[in-house]
């Protein structure tokens, strides 16, 4: 499957160059001691001893995820800008990383002078979150607006809505399929794990509960792989989730009293995406801005998101009759 | 994508699933990397048994129309340009005599089935273009 990025890679630059110059210096710095003090007390006594490689793998495992995790938010604000503007997201993993190389190559210089008491180092983490920012700055300043549109098809409804027909009179069963699996539910569900799993098998050797929450993680972040499915029959509407199938909503076909093509903003409206719940209804959605709002007999109206929404909009009308 | 079985079509059920992907597909409606339905997804919502969906799908991976691989969902196949034609040619020509057969025993005529074909031709033609 072929995406394009909207937000730049570019833009992730500078926490990337933090993490190289961080994973170059531990090669350079030569062997590094088999045990040292890995965790230290507020007055920068050490109170643990462990392998360094705990603390490079923590540092690093964690900046790659919060690398992943920024070019997926900065994608999704982007997809959602309407006009250029600064994107304050974009600094998350440009702060957060140098700051942790920073750290890192603290301790790296801390493990070479032998000194007995770690004073946090401050010194290397400020320059390098410093001139990580003002560069990422720069970068997002430079950065081309290029307008989103997801990409819409026209289906041929009126043809659907004949066959729909067809079917009810002829006493046919049939089902209409549509889906939702955006790229970045196979990142979350598919690379985060994967990463959380190699973190688990480098701290469980030293610290077993990292590695347990880490496995536990990794493996409920699994479950959405395979993204939303709706299922529509001649009796119901179903919508199953993830590798599992769960189904997250049946609602009778009996149940509806009306539906409308909906256009609605994600971030604005309910705050990200997946299964939301605002005042007026139940979305469920992976990505775009539209869907089907439907209005029920009883209880808060659900809005199921589609990439052709008319097309869903057709067999809904077909089955039920209402226009 | 819509999925009709109907009682009332002589053909078997898996043949009519064979045939709607396909049509869809020439329609436009799937479109290459599109994802098909999971065999009991379908098998459940259609009220019929998941080894007739599943033969199904085997065919039309056989043909070369989706990409069906263990633990991977059912996804449409990229479109073939080279295919072996003489073997393409061969098995189109067989399933076409037995259409002719099928034609000529019902009492049609020959000049009537040419008709047909032109017709569907056009049809077909036309909703590749649109």
């Amino acid at each position: 499957m072929k995406i394009k990025l909207v937000h730049p890679l570019w833009t992730h630059l500078p926490s990337v160059v933090a993490l190289i110059i961080l994973v170059i210096y531990i090669l350079t710095t030569g062997p590094l001691p088999a045990e040292a003090p890995v965790h230290f007390g507020f007055s920068g006594e050490p109170n643990r001893y462990g392998s360094p490689w705990e603390v490079f793998g923590i540092t690093i495992g964690l900046s790659v995820i919060f690398i992943l995790v920024s070019i997926l938010f900065d994608e999704l604000w982007a997809r959602q800008e309407k006009a250029k503007s600064f994107n304050w997201l974009s600094l998350m993993d440009d702060i957060f990383v140098p700051f942790m190389a920073g750290v890192g190559l603290g301790y790296l210089s801390f493990l070479k002078s032998g000194d007995d008491s770690f004073s946090f180092p401050w010194a290397y983490a400020l320059p390098m979150v410093g001139g990580a920012v003002a560069l990422a700055i720069i970068l997002d300043t430079l950065r081309p607006y290029r307008p989103y549109s997801a990409p819409l098809t026209i289906e041929d409804s009126p043809t659907l809505k004949a066959e729909i027909a067809k079917s009810l009179k002829e006493n046919a069963s049939f089902v209409y399929w549509d889906y939702q699996n955006p790229f970045y539910v196979s990142l979350i569900t598919v690379v985060l794990p994967l990463v959380m799993f190699l973190v688990a098998a480098i701290t469980s050797f030293s610290q077993i509960w990292v590695g347990v929450v880490m496995l536990v993680v990794g493996i409920t972040l699994i479950i959405p792989y395979g993204g939303q499915r709706t299922l529509v029959t001649r009796n119901q509407v179903a919508i199953r989730w993830g590798i599992l199938g769960i189904r997250v909503l049946r609602l009778k076909i009996t149940d509806i009293t009306g539906m409308t093509v909906h256009e609605f903003q994600p971030l604005k409206d309910f705050g990200g995406y997946g299964i939301r719940i605002n005042r007026e209804m139940t979305a469920y959605y992976l990505r775009g801005n539209r869907g089907i709002k439907i209005t029920k007999t009883k209880g808060k109206a659900v809005l199921i998101g589609s990439d052709h929404p008319e097309a869903l909009l057709a067999v809904l009308q077909g089955i039920t009759g209402l226009e | 994508m819509l999925l009709t079985i109907n009682e009332k079509d002589s053909r078997p059920i898996y043949l009519q699933i064979i045939s709607q992907v396909k049509e869809q597909v020439s329609s436009g409606v799937l479109k290459p990397g599109d994802e098909l339905p999971s065999v009991r997804d379908l098998a459940d919502s259609l009220g019929i048994n998941m080894h007739t969906v599943r033969s199904a799908y085997l065919k039309l991976r056989d043909q070369g129309i989706i990409n069906l691989r263990l633990g991977r969902k059912a996804r449409i196949a990229p479109w073939q340009k080279t295919a072996n034609l003489t073997i393409v040619r061969d098995s189109i020509s067989e399933r076409l005599r037995e259409l002719i057969i099928d034609a000529l025993l019902s009492g049609m005529s020959a000049d009537s089935f040419r008709e047909l074909v032109n017709q569907q031709l056009k049809e077909i033609n036309e909703e590749v273009n649109r």
